[in-house]
């Protein structure tokens, strides 16, 4: 409680300034929109669903709800941008910054017959310093598994053993290949962890080949909330 | 000297801190004098009081753009922002002041070799908020006339406005939405009921709701911002 400003005649009462715990946490708004895509290569409309990843420090504050972004359906000319548009306001609290928020993004494709299947994927990480940034993200779409790999052991070193490794590095996996085209649609990831460095199953994501594939752009503006006070840099 | 003497313990004002209300007039003694005006002039001093929110002013131009082979276009902006805790402060006490939004002139390319068509349309719009979220965005429709002249939506875009002071240059991506069939798009450039989207400013800055719609990318609107931000730094921003 703080007692109000008051003038009473000719003097002035000393407004104190009350501060409390909160004014202190450290918070950040990553306020900005997906604006679209790029190089993608497709007649088929496409359309962008973006979820956030973050460390454990991390607590999103507004919107209530996290269960990430999907942007509109859009058709480009070649050369043109695929426009989605979607504005995004997220604002965070933070007690530890290990986990920086990122941007687990995947590209969808819907095509003549009104089907949807992924396209690709892709990570972005949210800048670290306040203002105006636009984020540009390489996407690839995953063409198959190599297997083989599997049979190393997990720390072996890939320099030392390089006559098992050169034999199986270049073998893509023919029966995705044949599947997708045949199928007409490219192999899926079953969960977002090859994406992400946080979870365990990152380490899985040297059996993984893949094809590039086109961008996304996302502009971004970010605000930093006492990260001079408490000595953070960006601010 | 010391002029922070003059707090002492009240203890009808409950346990705050240096809150004070004594009166600093004439009945203090004499070695008081010095330290009254010192002490007036920390408690006027702007930097020693906290304010209770901040404010956003910022102004802009709606300078130019294109659109995929159009010619004539007028541009509509409307300014949203979240609701809760962000007010519009009217300048006027004219009805069309009520929202921030306004429309511009029809304008036209210059010749047949450029498409740039140039609406020079300014704005200006003050803000008074407690919270960053709900950041204001400028949320824009292109429309023009059709091959009969009736008034049809072209585009919708939006834009954040800039978040740091100063002058900045945006680019809005503009896109339109498209019919659900062959057929019902050609109906509709025959009647004038192209696809167009109902209350564009809520539908387009909140981005719920747009799953199912189908757009394509048909130009850009190049806009300038100027902003200034005031009590952003003793909130901890800036």
């Amino acid at each position: 409680m703080s007692v109000p400003y008051q003038q009473t005649g000719n003097q002035l009462d000393y407004q104190e300034i009350k501060q409390t715990k909160a004014d202190l946490k450290a918070e950040i708004h990553f306020i900005g929109q997906i604006v679209g895509g790029l190089d993608f290569q497709t007649d088929d409309g496409l359309f962008c669903e973006l979820a956030i990843d973050c460390g454990d420090g991390w607590d999103l504050l507004q919107p209530g709800n996290n269960k990430g972004i999907q942007t509109q359906t859009s058709y480009a000319n070649p050369g043109q941008l695929f426009s989605w548009c979607h504005p995004f306001d997220l604002h965070f609290s933070v007690s530890n910054i290990i986990g920086w928020p990122k941007a687990l993004l995947k590209v969808w494709r819907l095509d003549s017959s009104n089907k949807i299947d992924a396209c690709s994927y892709g990570t972005s990480i949210f800048p670290r310093s306040a203002g105006y940034h636009q984020m540009t993200c390489e996407t690839w779409t995953p063409t198959g598994e190599n297997l083989d790999l599997e049979i190393r052991k997990p720390n072996e070193d890939l320099a030392t053993n390089t006559d098992q490794f050169s034999k199986f590095d270049r073998s893509l996996d023919w029966r995705f290949q044949a599947l997708s085209f045949y199928m007409e649609n490219p192999p899926r990831l079953t969960t977002l962890a090859p994406l992400t460095t946080d979870k365990g199953d990152f380490a899985r994501r040297k059996i993984l080949n893949s094809i590039s594939n086109g961008k996304v752009i996302i502009e971004v503006e970010v605000i930093l909330k006492n990260f001079k006070r408490l000595s953070f840099s960006g601010q | 000297m010391n002029t922070r003497n003059y707090k002492k313990d009240v203890s009808d004002q409950g346990s705050i801190k240096g809150q004070t209300n004594q009166n600093f007039g004439f009945s203090q003694p004499q070695q008081f004098q010095d330290g009254v005006s010192r002490i007036q002039e920390e408690m006027m001093d702007p930097r020693n009081i906290q304010p209770d929110s901040m404010f956003l002013n910022f102004s802009g131009v709606l300078e130019c753009g294109e659109c995929e082979d159009e010619e004539s276009l007028r541009i509509e902006y409307a300014v949203k922002y979240g609701g809760d805790d962000w007010t519009y402060l009217k300048t006027s006490n004219n009805a069309d002041d009520a929202e921030p939004s306004g429309i511009s002139q029809l304008s036209t390319s210059r010749n047949l070799h450029s498409r740039n068509i140039v609406w020079n349309f300014p704005f200006e719009c003050n803000f008074q908020t407690k919270n960053i979220f709900g950041w204001p965005q400028v949320v824009v429709r292109l429309s023009g006339p059709d091959f009969m002249g009736r008034s049809v939506a072209k585009g919708y875009g939006s834009v954040h406005v800039p978040t740091q002071p100063g002058y900045h240059e945006r680019i809005i991506r503009i896109f339109k939405p498209l019919p659900i069939s062959g057929f019902t798009g050609f109906l509709g450039y025959l009647l004038g009921n192209t696809a167009e989207l109902k209350n564009f400013d809520k539908v387009i800055s909140s981005g719920e709701g747009r799953e199912v719609t189908r757009v394509k990318s048909v130009g850009y609107v190049k806009v300038k911002f100027h902003v200034t931000l005031v009590n952003f730094d003793k909130f901890g921003y800036l």
